[in-house]
């Protein structure tokens, strides 16, 4: 007889935080307060790194590819653009997970910049080819700005994690 | 471990079926195709109404301090709008006023009467500013006349074009978005240009196409042309200010002041033309 799984509600937890980060700025818009730090760092697609490269098993390819449709909903990008973007991310970082050798942040930290790179790259090739304007600044700017946000943002969610397991467990 | 690192082996096949999926749905939304375009409509109606539900209980959360310092702000609120009642009371007496603010009223009404017969008041429901487009979403669609290209307008200012509507809400195109395109008319001398976003501008904004001898000054306003044949001419959508001339260049560097924050408004009027 199949052992029955405890339910992991981490998994809602992650789906969840991507989801606010994709609304962030509408949120912020009520009060009068214009958050615009999707301009200057790309918190979805750091989020989406750190879920999957750390192994925590919260998301697969089909929720990635759900989520980048609800993305390009919000954003307004044609459709796919996000789902492509998503589902690249997480199998980079699954890819570069599988053959790392040992646990090092700095190897890490430039391996997402890897992934990063990777599907910014593909993403203007798709906005080229469908002939859709862009201004790659804007791009490289947000680029470097994903970059330097991820120990921050990893050393955060890794507290958040860690408290969040000691209250389980408690 | 074979499997693992391999990039595309059989276990993938699923990953390789979502990725065809996905680029499939990216080349049938470029060449806008009609079935697709329908349930796209849909997915947008539902991810819109359905973000709006979700983040209602934040915004709900966030917004109550605002709540209890409104009620606290209420008395003082109160003792102000009986000044200001006692004021217009005072004014009302004059009959000279009367006459004036009836002239003006008839004037406004005539003016106003083409705007109030044709325009639908939305609620905006989501908002988005990142790198690959600044846009607004509306809970009015398809079904309350609204087509794409129907100008947005808020406290009587420009905001925005109306970029894609769906059956029961529209995305709108605001005009700091890199592929906003507004035949404008600037100044006094009515100089026709084309009002485009630009990120690379300090305002998000810059004018192209202007006449070979321009010469912006600073307050000039600048209002929406009538000649795409869209939008209605003389919507004010901002103000030239900060004019420099730069003398080694000989080139004119200008801000251009949106008259209202797009990302402000909690509720907008769209123009609909009536056949």
């Amino acid at each position: 007889m199949k052992k029955k799984q405890k339910k992991n509600y981490n998994n809602f937890l992650a789906i969840g935080l991507v989801l606010l980060s994709l609304m962030g700025n509408s949120i912020s818009s009520e009060f009068f307060i214009e958050l615009d730090f999707n301009q200057f760092f790309n918190l979805p697609y750091l989020l989406i790194y750190f879920f999957s490269f750390n192994r925590f098993r919260y998301f697969s390819i089909f929720s990635m590819f759900m989520l980048g449709l609800i993305s390009d909903s919000i954003t307004g990008i044609p459709f796919g653009v996000s789902s492509v973007a998503f589902m690249l991310i997480f199998r980079i970082a699954l890819y570069q997970n599988s053959i790392r050798l040992r646990s090092m942040f700095l190897a890490e930290w430039f391996a997402f910049a890897i992934a990063i790179l990777i599907t910014y790259v593909l993403i203007l090739i798709i906005f080229y080819v469908g002939e859709r304007l862009f201004y790659y600044e804007v791009y490289i700017y947000n680029f470097l700005g994903t970059v330097l946000m991820y120990p921050f943002i990893w050393l955060n969610i890794k507290i958040f994690l860690l408290k969040l397991e000691r209250l389980n467990n408690d | 471990m074979q499997e693992e690192n391999s990039w595309f082996d059989k276990s993938n096949v699923r990953i390789f079926a979502l990725f065809i999926l996905a680029f499939s749905f990216i080349y049938l939304d470029s060449i806008n195709q009609k079935y697709f375009k329908r349930t796209k409509s849909l997915i947008n109606d539902a991810v819109s109404q359905a973000s709006y539900v979700v983040t209602w209980p934040i915004r709900e959360l966030l917004a109550s301090p605002g709540y209890i310092r409104s009620i606290i702000n209420l008395k003082k609120e109160n003792e102000r709008i009986d000044n200001l009642e006692k004021k217009v009371q005072e004014l009302i007496i004059e009959k000279k006023f009367i006459q004036l603010d009836n002239q003006k009223l008839k004037i406004f009404l005539l003016e106003e009467q083409p705007y109030i017969a044709d325009t639908i008041q939305a609620k905006v429901i989501t908002r988005t500013k990142g790198i690959f487009s600044q846009s607004i979403i509306i809970n009015k669609g398809t079904g309350d006349g609204i087509i794409n290209g129907n100008p947005i307008v808020k406290n009587n200012f420009l905001i925005g074009q109306v970029l894609e509507a769906n059956f029961q809400s529209s995305r709108v195109m605001l005009l700091t978005d890199i592929n906003s395109r507004i035949p404008v008319l600037i100044g006094e001398q009515l100089m026709q240009a084309i009002l485009v976003g630009d990120p690379s501008s300090k305002s998000q904004l810059s004018l192209q196409y202007l006449p070979k001898k321009y010469n912006l000054k600073n307050g000039d306003k600048i209002y929406t042309s009538d000649i795409d044949g869209v939008l209605k001419r003389g919507i004010l959508i901002g103000s030239i200010t900060e004019v420099k001339q730069d003398e080694t260049n000989k080139t004119l560097s200008y801000f251009i002041q949106l008259d209202y924050n797009p990302y402000q408004a909690d509720y907008v009027s769209v123009f609909v033309t009536k056949e």
